[in-house]
């Protein structure tokens, strides 16, 4: 991953670029330091982390100190222990917020990460006149804000929106309706916009990560009579490993923290049928206000975050290994 | 990079640990302010050009449109009648000013003045924090009390522990300028389908009728983002509620309970749910975003639209085609409204200058800013008197609106101020309701265990 492989030119011809690419870089060795005086390089560090803790260890401290009281943000605020904690299983609102999160992992995840993995793996194979073109197009999503991503899906799915009058002109009136005011639409609808927001960076990383494979492991796997899906199993899967579990990260954390589409759009409904921790979360820091119960599910957010990073990273440090 | 790693991983704990314990030491919101919110006695001096140099420091929201000309005309009126005081303005949005507010008034320098929201989610709670001033002596030296219509006076009244809502002393001020919910309506729709602007409830609900018959859409709404349904409710439940009951409610006085049939509350939720089915709310409103509803109403295709005042994204000379009205109350009398000021000002407990800030509070209260909001064209308040001269007439209908509300006492104030979670329980409720999900007694049954959980909160 360290190479520079993010380029997305494809007007060279692909085996001189792949050739190209193949080759490591010279890294430089650096020699000082290792070993003899290993707290000269954490006073280079210093002045970051002096930062680092200044705005990031110290307010997840306060954070994770609030998340025991029972406060309003502005009188004395009360000792709770873990009765903030405990809403995850009590509170039915939030356990059927996490449940969503599980549905936004599968839209916001593994459905853009199982697209962009076939289409880089198509685009990878044949030179597509035009194909940058076509890359921007599909990674266009990344770089909206997300407000005007919900309007843009407000409209999509409103009950004379462009998908309902689709429906309605191909004969199947009968399936419309307003997508993000049903019950059981509602969620998935929000899901596949943010598919369709993800989609764009999986595939633009996976594209990347193709071009780092050496094409002498095509060349033997082709020799050994390996058609394109057995290739893709054999050499493509296993060369993106690195690739996959940054992607993997990156949108898994999407999902979990998913705010936005869902408040500029829903607000978590109808009734409870969309809302998201951090939905919650939000109502409780300022509308409510009880901010030791938002606190509460910002930290346990955090270390599930943090947990999954972990095992992310640990599974694919062990397979490389 | 291993090596990095492994010192992370034993450094970012012991950091964190050693940050919490740290700040174990203190107890959030424990900060040094006075023990008590009783009113200083003492007459006060209430001619604002004897104060000396002062410079005023004022928060708001009026950040755009209107509502901010309407904010620099007063500034630069008042400036003008007291040139001792100069007013140094901040403008934030809502939602920021709501997010800020208690750091601010607990800085060491807070604004003087502050937009403080009516309701437990931020006044009561300030209250409570001895972080606003209590301003009885400045309303007995100013006159405020007889000024102010006493269904408005209550919206700012809180016991001196912050416990009671809705009586005690004043601890903010409304300004000259009205927010209140109001029926809108088309009037070529209304002309068509033969009806007149209704007198009665019978007479609303059977215009409802004729425009369904008629193949109009007789109720504009958006409810995709929750909010949508609280125009209707509340217009409906003032309808058929009795204005006392509402309020002691809403201040939770008087153990009126929101399952009480005088409160309206049962009724109304019923009426709506009535109304849904029966197709006279805007088709699949559940999935229609607010806005779009809204511009829908103003391209003429609904009858009406219950909406709060200043809302509907009219173009200039739209609004010739518009009237509004406040929903004829069911047990005849003055129609009730939901009605507060358009922004509540309260004065920082800490302010230097609270005489000063006083003096602008009265200012900004008085005819001649309710004069200058009828200038810019937004609803005044508190002066009957005040007319609409621009010959606009849904602006006359609405400045009469405001005068016979203010001139009949006939304001209650907004039903999710009575807790801080009502809200949204509510929004939740009646989607659930309006699909078909839940029942009219379910709504009623979690709005009064709302009620009855912060109630709880609040004896402790």
């Amino acid at each position: 991953m360290s190479s520079t492989t993010v380029s997305t030119s494809t007007a060279a011809s692909g085996a001189a670029e792949r050739d190209q690419i193949s080759r490591p870089p010279p890294r430089r060795i650096k020699g000082a330091g290792n070993g003899s005086r290993p707290w000269l390089g954490l006073l280079y560090l210093l002045p970051a982390l002096v930062v680092y803790v200044l705005v990031v260890i110290v307010p997840a401290g306060q954070g994770v100190w609030l998340s025991f009281f029972h406060w309003d943000g502005v009188t004395r605020a009360t000792w709770a222990g873990f009765g903030n904690y405990t809403g995850f299983f009590s509170d039915p609102t939030l356990r059927e917020a996490v449940t969503h999160t599980l549905y936004f992992i599968l839209f916001f995840s593994v459905l853009p990460i199982a697209l962009g993995l076939l289409s880089a793996a198509l685009a990878s194979r044949k030179n597509v006149r035009g194909a940058a073109v076509y890359r921007s197009v599909i990674f266009l999503p990344q770089m909206l804000t997300p407000a005007v991503t919900a309007v843009v899906w407000k409209r999509i799915y409103a009950p004379n929106g462009p998908i309902n009058s689709v429906l309605r002109d191909i004969g199947l009136g009968g399936l419309a309706r307003g997508w993000l005011g049903d019950y059981t639409w509602a969620l998935p609808a929000l899901g596949i916009a943010g598919t369709w927001a993800a989609f764009g960076l999986c595939m633009v990383l996976c594209i990347s990560g193709m071009q780092a494979i050496p094409t002498e492991l095509y060349d033997a796997a082709r020799v050994d009579g390996a058609g394109a899906i057995r290739e893709f199993f054999t050499v493509t899967l296993p060369g993106l490993r690195g690739t996959l579990s940054v992607v993997l990260t990156l949108t898994v954390l999407g999902a979990i923290r998913v705010f936005d589409i869902v408040w500029l759009t829903t607000r978590g409904g109808p009734g409870i049928s969309t809302i998201t921790p951090t939905i919650v979360l939000y109502q409780r820091a300022f509308a409510n206000p009880d901010i030791g119960a938002a606190a509460a599910i910002g930290v346990v957010l955090a270390v599930v975050s943090l947990i999954v990073t972990l095992v992310i990273v640990r599974l694919s440090d062990s397979e490389a290994r | 990079m291993s090596r990095f790693r492994r010192l992370r991983s034993v450094g970012a704990p012991t950091l964190a640990i050693a940050a919490v314990l740290a700040l174990a030491a203190c107890t959030p919101g424990a900060s040094s302010s006075p023990a008590s919110n009783k009113a200083p006695s003492g007459r006060v001096v209430t001619d604002a050009a004897k104060l000396g140099k002062v410079q005023l420091s004022v928060l708001d929201y009026f950040t755009g449109g209107t509502d901010a000309t309407w904010m620099k005309d007063v500034v630069a009126a008042f400036h003008k009648k007291y040139p001792n005081i100069t007013v140094n303005r901040t403008s934030m949005s809502w939602g920021d000013v709501m997010q800020a507010l208690p750091l601010k008034l607990k800085s060491s320098n807070p604004p003087d003045i502050v937009p403080a929201n009516n309701g437990w989610q931020s006044l009561g709670t300030l209250v409570q924090g001895h972080l606003v001033l209590n301003l009885d002596r400045y309303a007995k030296s100013y006159g405020w009390r007889s000024q102010v219509p006493t269904s408005i006076q209550r919206e700012h009244e809180f016991s001196d522990d912050g416990k009671q809502m809705g009586t005690g002393s004043l601890f903010g001020m409304p300004v000259a300028r009205s927010s209140m919910i109001e029926a809108y309506y088309n009037r070529a729709l209304l002309h068509r389908i033969g009806a007149t602007v209704p007198r009665t409830l019978g007479d609303f609900e059977s215009d409802l009728a004729k425009a369904k018959a008629a193949g109009v859409t007789p109720i504009s709404l958006g409810n995709l983002e929750q909010v949508g349904i609280t125009g209707p409710l509340y217009s409906v439940m003032n309808a058929l509620g009795q204005q006392d009951k509402i309020s002691d409610l809403i201040y939770s006085q008087n153990g009126v309970k929101i399952t009480d049939p005088a409160t309206g509350f049962p009724a109304a939720v019923a009426a709506v749910k009535g109304w849904a089915d029966k197709g006279y709310f805007t088709k699949q409103f559940s999935s229609v975003a607010g806005q779009d509803a809204a511009q829908d109403f103003v391209d003429g295709k609904a009858l009406f639209r219950f909406d709060y005042s200043g809302s509907l994204p009219l173009k200039p000379g739209q609004s010739k085609g518009f009237g509004s009205f406040v929903l004829p109350n069911q047990h005849g009398g003055a129609p009730v409204a939901t009605n507060s000021s358009a922004t509540n000002f309260s004065v920082s407990e800490k302010s230097k200058h609270a005489a000063a800030a006083a003096a602008f509070l009265n200012f900004a209260a008085s005819k001649q800013a309710a004069q200058m909001a009828v200038s810019t064209g937004t609803m005044p308040m508190l002066d009957p008197d005040v007319k609409a001269g621009n010959g606009d007439p849904l602006f006359s209908d609405d400045v009469s609106n405001a005068a016979e509300v203010s001139s009949k006492n006939a304001s209650v104030p907004y039903l999710d101020w009575a807790t801080p979670t009502l809200l949204t329980t509510m929004q939740t409720k009646m989607q659930d309701l309006l699909a078909g999900k839940t029942s009219t007694a379910d709504v009623v049954k979690a709005a009064q265990a709302d009620d009855a959980t912060f109630q709880a909160k609040l004896a402790k």
